[in-house]
């Protein structure tokens, strides 16, 4: 049915646009005048050329006037015949108008379809760039003899309600820095919403201490898995919970990998970032993995 | 009763031919104005997209050599880097050698506001801000803001069509972080809301490979990122 009457749209455009031409621009004009004219000449000379034999076969004269007056006589004709016919052609000029316009309106719809189609994928791509998750919740509990206090949070989304598994770590300096691999996947990917962006932090130091002595954190579960990419069942779709939290084992057992992570052809990169601001006694802040591409640092007051 | 007749009498298809011609010229017109605001709703969203993906890229670094860890010296490892302004013209070169197996290049992070209707900062700008190693801590490290200075603008951020307040705004956050580094304090300490972001390799995953060029890329949503150039 969809074929059908998108081939008899292919022929009402075609018709369509055809009229648009010969009777709204110039060249088409032309065409269409040259055309007539020589219809016209054709019948002109088809009328003379009758006469002329019939007049050669009564044995009569037939002149220069004569062929003039017979030709002037068919002009007389043809122009009563045309005013004759004006109103078909003008039922034809309202056919031809009506075609013009519903091809238009079709072409407008379809363009509307389109932009509506290409409305939600952009915003699906906008989406998918500006979405972010939270890896880690750091706060400031203490600076004491030139030693930061802090206890860390990491959130488990497959259950959101439980409370965060937390980490107090104690370091010398001012200024704390919280280490993870990240990887990012190619921008088509995540545009299109089939991967997001990976970080496993694994390590805090500072300014004075550095990352080889740093303090190991512990945010993988039982299974390899960082507390913020477990799912609840309820929140996936398209993909049963025990193959996603499969597929997300491999996943992260590949990241660890340069070989695999190559392999896979879809990371565009693979390394360490140690995000890191001052400490100040009290202040909190968040570490969200961007979508378009490493870690950022935003205060917890900004969300 | 004869006008009634005649009424009735009506033809019905060219009540329904004008019904249908009516629907279709206000679908007509209808489409003929949303189009434009479809149009510029494609265009806007184009525009948020492009601009998250937009990046600068300041640093760009080759590994030149490695010392491996021997008994009487540590690991050692000797690179090249070259900062570059927004245009990609390059403005300084340096070449070291700090003692480690992990280069860590970091980079200050400074927000702003994408336009001056933005209710709050939406975007970063990044300054190139010292190279460290897994073992060398950060505040020994080689601070690099002193490299692109240019009468107190940070050269990294020349290319763009800075604004005579936002120029002012830049340098005086530059000087900021410029002080604050010189005299031991992080520099993300002079700047409320700033972080800074050291990408480095991790030796057991992905090793940065000797005469290979990397460059450190920035994102406007903040994010920072090394990739072979």
């Amino acid at each position: 049915m969809a074929d059908r009457l998108s081939d008899f749209m292919t022929i009402i455009r075609a018709v369509s646009d055809a009229a648009a031409f010969l009777f709204t621009t110039p060249v088409g004009l032309a065409v269409l005048g040259a055309l007539l004219l020589l219809a016209a000449l054709a019948k002109l000379w088809s009328v003379i050329s009758g006469r002329r034999l019939a007049a050669k076969a009564a044995g009569e004269d037939f002149g220069t006037l004569a062929a003039a007056g017979a030709a002037f006589r068919e002009m007389a004709g043809m122009g009563v015949k045309a005013a004759g016919a004006l109103p078909a052609l003008a039922a034809l000029a309202a056919v031809l108008v009506i075609l013009v316009g519903v091809s238009d309106a079709t072409r407008k719809v379809d363009e509307f379809v389109a932009g509506q189609k290409r409305v939600a994928e952009l915003t699906a791509t906008v989406r998918n760039l500006e979405r972010r998750y939270k890896a880690v919740e750091a706060r400031i509990d203490d600076l004491r003899d030139g030693r930061i206090l802090a206890t860390l949070s990491f959130f488990d989304y497959k259950d959101p309600k439980a409370a965060p598994r937390t980490q107090s770590v104690e370091i010398a300096g001012k200024e704390l820095f919280i280490d993870a691999i990240v990887c990012n996947f190619d921008y088509s990917e995540i545009a299109a919403g089939r991967k997001v962006n990976l970080a496993i932090p694994f390590k805090v130091f500072s300014d004075e201490v550095p990352e080889s002595r740093g303090i190991s954190l512990a945010i993988l579960d039982e299974s390899g898995v960082p507390y913020m990419y477990r799912r609840p069942a309820e929140g996936l779709y398209g993909i049963a919970p025990d193959a996603y939290a499969a597929r997300l084992s491999e996943l992260m057992a590949d990241i660890r990998t340069e070989e695999s992570a190559r392999k896979a052809g879809i990371v565009r990169s693979l390394y360490g970032d140690a995000v890191h601001r001052a400490a100040r006694k009290g202040e909190a802040f968040d570490v969200w993995v961007e979508q378009t591409g490493g870690l950022s640092i935003k205060e917890l007051e900004s969300f | 009763m004869k006008l009634m007749k005649k009424t009735g009498s009506g033809s019905p298809g060219l009540g329904i031919f004008i019904i249908l011609l009516s629907i279709a010229a206000g679908t007509y017109f209808w489409m003929d104005s949303v189009s434009p605001a479809q149009k510029e709703k494609i265009t806007r969203l184009e525009g948020l997209s492009d601009r998250l993906r937009s990046e600068t890229v300041p640093v760009k670094f080759m590994i030149l050599s490695r010392e491996p860890k021997e008994a009487s010296s540590g690991a050692c490892i000797k690179a090249r880097l070259k900062l570059y302004d927004l245009s990609g013209k390059e403005l300084a070169s340096l070449e070291k050698s700090w003692p480690g197996t992990e280069l860590f290049v970091d980079m200050l992070l400074m927000p702003v506001a994408s336009d001056k209707d933005a209710k709050k900062a939406d975007s970063w700008l990044a300054l190139p801000y010292r190279v460290f190693t897994d073992e060398l801590p950060a505040s020994a490290g080689t601070l690099l803001f002193d490299s692109y200075d240019s009468a107190g603008f940070p050269e990294v951020l020349r290319g763009a069509d800075w604004n005579a307040r936002e120029k002012e705004s830049i340098k005086e956050a530059y000087l900021k972080a410029r002080k604050a580094a010189g005299s031991g304090l992080p520099a993300t300490d002079s700047l409320k809301g700033s972080f800074g972001s050291a990408a480095h390799e991790v030796s057991s995953l992905s090793k940065f490979e000797e005469g290979v060029v990397y460059k450190v890329v920035c994102r406007v949503k903040g994010g920072v990122e090394i990739m072979e150039d």
